[in-house]
């Protein structure tokens, strides 16, 4: 893929809804801080693993889409939804008949909702025969039933995605995005992430150890992503390009895993045409200063130590949603504000998936081509 | 063998053909399903998903009513390749919902609704506990999924891919596909490539140094839709263990799998390795010889 440029995004963090609560959040943040999140109270009636989590207090996708086609959304669909709403219209997509074709949907996600398939499961197992389950929530225990909703929601009838990447799915999805957009099987993709807050993703998160410094979190961010020379009708504004995306597998996890991190580094660095100095900043998936699990590697690679921003810190364990958060925090953040700004966004999976993403901000939110 | 080899060349270590009607390569319907794979489990499994099933067995050379035991292979991976394998439940559902609402799905129905049912279905039938992908990516779809099980391959996501086409023949599978389709099934399982003579490998992209093919499949070859019909999804998966077939069974040595590159090479070949220094090899025989 040779790059894509985002004309608009959301995102809907513990921050709230929309860029504007996540931009604030930011403003508010000291350095080094690390959130607990939201008092978890009344929010579900099973045991929860701490007493808070990083979740969207009072969050209701009926007061966001209206009653009608919502009843049936579970937690991960309402999200991916609105912040889909949000970001096309962040982005300024004027919706026709002519354009809903060439708009794809490439959504990133550990396991669907988790629990809407293990409910299910559950009711088979509790009613008193499996025909007693609701036939009408089934579709919300496959994994792409977000995206599916998302795309029915607003017509879009483009290539509809699904990439259950875990830890890599954000960066899994701008690959995927990029090249449907490159190869032409789509003019626009909205790409981003999901994942929900609900005591079963809260217990995965404790049970596997993945976090035993930030709590569970809910997120979705949502990006268009369109060609450099991109129709009007996609947005008239370039917030960033993401010039090139790298992803490998290091068999194990251990150095090999090292190895194929540094090397999506070098590719990264020699699609895009760019020298290893020029990169300021780094988002990584690790919350501890002293872990440097992925830093360690991309240092190595880049030849200097740039700055790393840990966005669990502040929006918790979002699995796949983490990486859709880095690329939100890096478009809201004043930090890269200066023209040309280069950033690294990088992920590193238990299991060996390792992955890395080379952004330019646009300074004042790109080029108003409209 | 060049590093590059490496990179295009897989392991072929057994395939099937499961074609219903096609003399040599006949195999059960989707309705008589319980002749190859034992009666159980197979209430509300859909003609393409039974197909696949099918070719798997045969593929890895179970006898009639077989049934696996044992721990899951999690090194085995699964790649699937249909297209239209579950639209017909999908038009039933949905006219369900219309003329009785939500409460008129069979919710044993449900599951295969999701069109990934064939390739969940093959894993958890045959206890594959690897990477577990599913191709709807219309008639090349096979070749996806061949680009696919080697990605898996060589990566290290997995030791063994089970590659599998499925396509059932149905009225609104061919309403949808604008012209006649044909069932069948087919499966070719793949391993990493390690040099060793008289084994049957595939290569994509088969550089210069290979002999040019001595039959092909595909277009000026066995031309598979022509002869047979048109398996849509399925159709690079029959190509593949058709090549297969040619090159053991029927003794070709390596066949081409069209559609040719410039230079008149095919895409893909499929071949039994050479002997070194003239040593005689015994090629081994697909299940379906």
């Amino acid at each position: 893929m040779s790059g894509v440029v985002v004309t608009g995004w959301s995102a809907l963090t513990s921050a709230g809804v929309g860029v504007d609560a996540l931009a604030k959040r930011l403003a508010l943040a000291e350095a080094g801080q690390v959130e607990k999140g939201h008092e978890i109270g009344d929010l579900y009636e099973e045991p929860m693993p701490a007493a808070n989590g990083h979740f969207l207090p009072s969050f209701s996708p009926r007061e966001h889409l209206g009653r009608k086609g919502t009843s049936t959304f579970d937690r991960a669909t309402g999200l991916a939804v609105v912040c889909c709403q949000e970001a096309l219209r962040e982005a300024g997509v004027s919706l026709d008949d002519e354009v809903r074709p060439r708009i794809g949907v490439v959504l990133g996600t550990s396991l669907g909702s988790f629990k809407s398939t293990s409910d299910y499961t559950r009711e088979t197992l509790v009613q008193d025969k499996p025909y007693l389950v609701n036939p009408m929530l089934f579709p919300n225990t496959v994994m792409n039933c977000a995206a599916g909703q998302v795309a029915i929601r607003f017509g879009l009838r483009g290539a509809n995605t699904t990439i259950a990447g875990g830890t890599l799915g954000f960066l899994n999805v701008l690959r995927y995005a990029g090249n449907a957009i490159e190869r032409g099987h789509v003019d626009v993709v909205v790409a981003g992430a999901v994942e929900e807050f609900t005591p079963h993703r809260a217990w995965a998160t404790r049970l596997t150890g993945v976090a035993d410094v930030v709590a569970a979190g809910e997120a979705a961010g949502m990006f268009v992503l369109a060609k450099e020379n991109t129709p009007e009708w996609a947005g008239t504004r370039q917030r960033a390009g993401v010039l090139a995306v790298a992803t490998a597998y290091g068999p194990g996890g251990g150095e090999a895993a090292e190895t194929a991190l540094a090397g999506c580094v070098h590719r990264v660095l020699a699609k895009a045409g760019i020298d290893a100095f020029e990169v300021s900043t780094v988002y990584t998936g690790e919350v501890e200063d002293g872990d440097e699990r992925e830093f360690g590697p991309i240092a190595r690679a880049l030849g200097h130590r740039p700055d790393r921003v840990m966005v669990k810190r502040l929006f918790g364990e979002c699995d796949a949603a983490s990486g859709a958060v880095a690329l939100g925090v890096l478009l809201a953040e004043d930090r890269d504000a200066r023209p040309g700004g280069l950033s690294l966004l990088t992920a590193r999976g238990a299991d060996g998936a390792v992955g890395a993403a080379i952004v330019r901000r646009y300074a004042d939110g790109g080029l108003d081509r409209g | 063998m060049t590093g590059r080899g490496r990179e295009t060349r897989s392991l072929l270590t057994g395939w099937s053909l499961h074609l219903p009607g096609i003399e040599e390569f006949d195999g059960a319907p989707p309705e008589k399903a319980a002749t190859v794979l034992g009666r159980k489990g197979l209430l509300y499994k859909e003609p393409a998903t039974r197909l696949a099933l099918c070719a798997v067995h045969r593929a890895l050379g179970f006898e009639p009513g077989h049934r696996v035991s044992g721990p899951i292979e999690t090194g085995t991976a699964v790649v699937a390749c249909s297209n239209l394998g579950n639209v017909e439940t999908v038009a039933k559902v949905t006219r369900a919902v219309e003329a009785e609402g939500g409460r008129g799905v069979s919710v044993l129905d449900a599951p295969n609704v999701s069109p990934n049912v064939v390739a969940s279905t093959v894993a958890l039938w045959f206890g594959f506990g690897g990477p577990n992908l599913m191709l709807c990516s219309g008639s090349t779809a096979g070749q996806a999924g061949l680009r696919m099980a080697s990605l898996l391959l060589r990566s290290g996501r997995a030791t063994r891919v089970v590659l599998v086409g499925a396509e059932p023949e149905d009225e609104i599978a061919s309403i949808l596909h604008d012209g006649p389709l044909r069932s069948g099934s087919a499966c070719v399982l793949l391993e990493p490539w390690r040099e060793k003579t008289g084994s049957v490998v595939v290569d994509v992209d088969p550089g210069e140094a290979e002999a040019p093919p001595r039959r092909t499949v595909g277009s000026g070859g066995f031309d598979v839709k022509e002869r047979w019909g048109d398996f849509s999804g399925a159709h690079g998966v029959v190509e593949l263990a058709l090549a297969a077939h040619l090159a053991v069974a029927e003794g070709e040595g390596r066949v081409g799998i069209g559609p040719h590159r410039p230079d008149g090479r095919p895409a893909v070949s499929v071949a039994v390795t050479e002997p070194v220094g003239g040593a005689e090899t015994n090629p081994r025989t697909g299940p379906n010889a």
